[in-house]
């Protein structure tokens, strides 16, 4: 009896030293992170809306589908006169390889893509990450939903699957679309937004 | 000093963990399709294992046998996600690429095995040893493995390509299937070797037995 009591002390101690030495990787290493997620995010901004500088003005989002719980962060890209430039999205699918997919997508004023940048997969290292490469993204590109059908080649779409990775090329597709729906669905009517209706999102 | 060669080269050739001890089998097939990957697993899975190590040995006598391997599995499960976050918060761009294989290191065979197998037995300095030999092991083979398999079914080694674009990739080699048979090349290439070795020390051992004779 009494030895049970020292290994589930002995136990505890451990799991509390573990937890406290986490607890401190974790304080010095928030801050790294969240650069370097924001590092990210503008990165992926800055790759897929073509002439995006520093005097455009951004404003972010959150957009909400039908159906959907997912919290779609919409950044909106104003010129400097408070006209509409362009609108990204961060867009995901639970079909991947992998699991879930992130992906940021840049659409212009028409809702044509502009470019589209995968932020977090978990694809297999080398085939499904392709999806990354150029070969693969600008199959894509000033396409949108009226004139593009998202599905692979195999299922009767226009997307170009990556060789041997036809599941995450299904699931970008997926991904794209789902994106591009929330986006027209919650701008397209209105499309012609002035600066003060935006200001009230 | 020769000592200490010798058990940093145990884990490299003599007992290599892959080839050898055939553990810690699912990153090696699943990381190794490009060198940069390899690496930075080999590294990441490094400094886990000679950390857990140095824990594991210098706690062995205060931790009860009955709850060893609980304690095992937090030890190392500690270090995993402190390599995690730093990764995360400093090399954004491989912790990106090599995905859900971090956490996986929790349970990389390598890693828990020479927990049990050695740094629980043994003093703190030779287990560091242990864990620095076992993890240059597997830095050796998934870093050759790696090579072969990207020059092979990418053309490319390091990410820069090497043969001209009549070259096409053998793509099998960066699907699973590939990662077997190079991992299985590599097993039957070792054993011939050690083989080989085995008998020249018994032709050399027997013609010394016979000049004592004569």
């Amino acid at each position: 009896m009494k030895d049970n009591f020292i290994q589930i002390f002995k136990l505890f101690l451990i799991a509390v030293i573990s937890a406290f030495l986490l607890s401190l990787v974790n304080s010095i290493t928030k801050g790294p992170i969240e650069k370097a997620k924001g590092a990210e995010m503008m990165e992926a901004i800055g790759n897929i809306i073509p002439g995006f500088t520093s005097e455009k003005i951004l404003k972010d989002t959150i957009l909400y589908f039908p159906d959907d719980t997912f919290p779609f962060k919409t950044f909106i890209i104003l010129n400097p006169d408070s006209s509409i430039y362009a609108y990204s999205i961060l867009t995901y699918t639970k079909k991947g390889y992998g699991g879930t997919i992130k992906m940021m997508i840049g659409v212009d004023d028409d809702f044509q893509i502009t470019g589209i940048y995968p932020l977090e997969f978990s694809e297999t290292p080398g085939l499904g990450t392709k999806m990354t490469l150029n070969e693969f993204k600008d199959q894509f590109i000033s396409k949108s939903l009226s004139n593009f059908n998202f599905k692979v080649k195999k299922d009767g779409g226009d997307i170009v699957a990556i060789t041997s990775a036809t599941i995450t090329s299904r699931a970008v597709g997926d991904c794209i679309e789902k994106g591009l729906k929330v986006l027209e669905s919650s701008f397209k009517s209105s499309s012609k937004m002035t600066s003060e209706e935006v200001e009230n999102e | 000093m020769s000592n200490i060669l010798k058990k940093i080269l145990n884990g490299i050739w003599t007992s290599n963990p892959v080839l050898i001890l055939l553990l810690g089998f699912c990153p090696t097939l699943a990381v190794s399709t490009t060198l940069n990957n390899a690496i930075g697993m080999a590294f990441a899975a490094t400094f886990v294992l000679v950390s857990s190590n140095i824990v594991i040995s210098t706690i062995r006598n205060f931790v009860p046998n009955k709850m060893r391997i609980p304690v095992f599995i937090i030890v190392i499960a500690t270090f995993v996600i402190l390599v995690d976050l730093v990764m995360y918060g400093y090399f954004p761009k491989l912790h990106k690429s090599l995905g859900v294989f971090i956490p996986l290191i929790v349970v990389n065979c390598i890693v828990f095995g020479r927990a049990e197998a050695y740094a629980s037995k043994n003093k703190v300095f030779d287990s560091f040893l242990d864990g620095l030999g076992m993890g240059l092991g597997f830095l050796l083979i998934i870093s050759v493995l790696a090579a072969i398999r990207e020059i092979i079914g990418n053309g490319t080694l390091w990410g820069i390509k090497l043969f001209g674009d009549s070259y096409t990739p053998a793509i099998v080699a960066i699907l699973p299937p590939g990662a077997f048979l190079t991992v299985g090349l590599m097993i039957g290439g070792m054993n011939f070797i050690n083989i080989k070795n085995n008998e020249k020390a018994r032709i050399k051992q027997k013609l010394e037995k016979e000049k004592v004779k004569i």
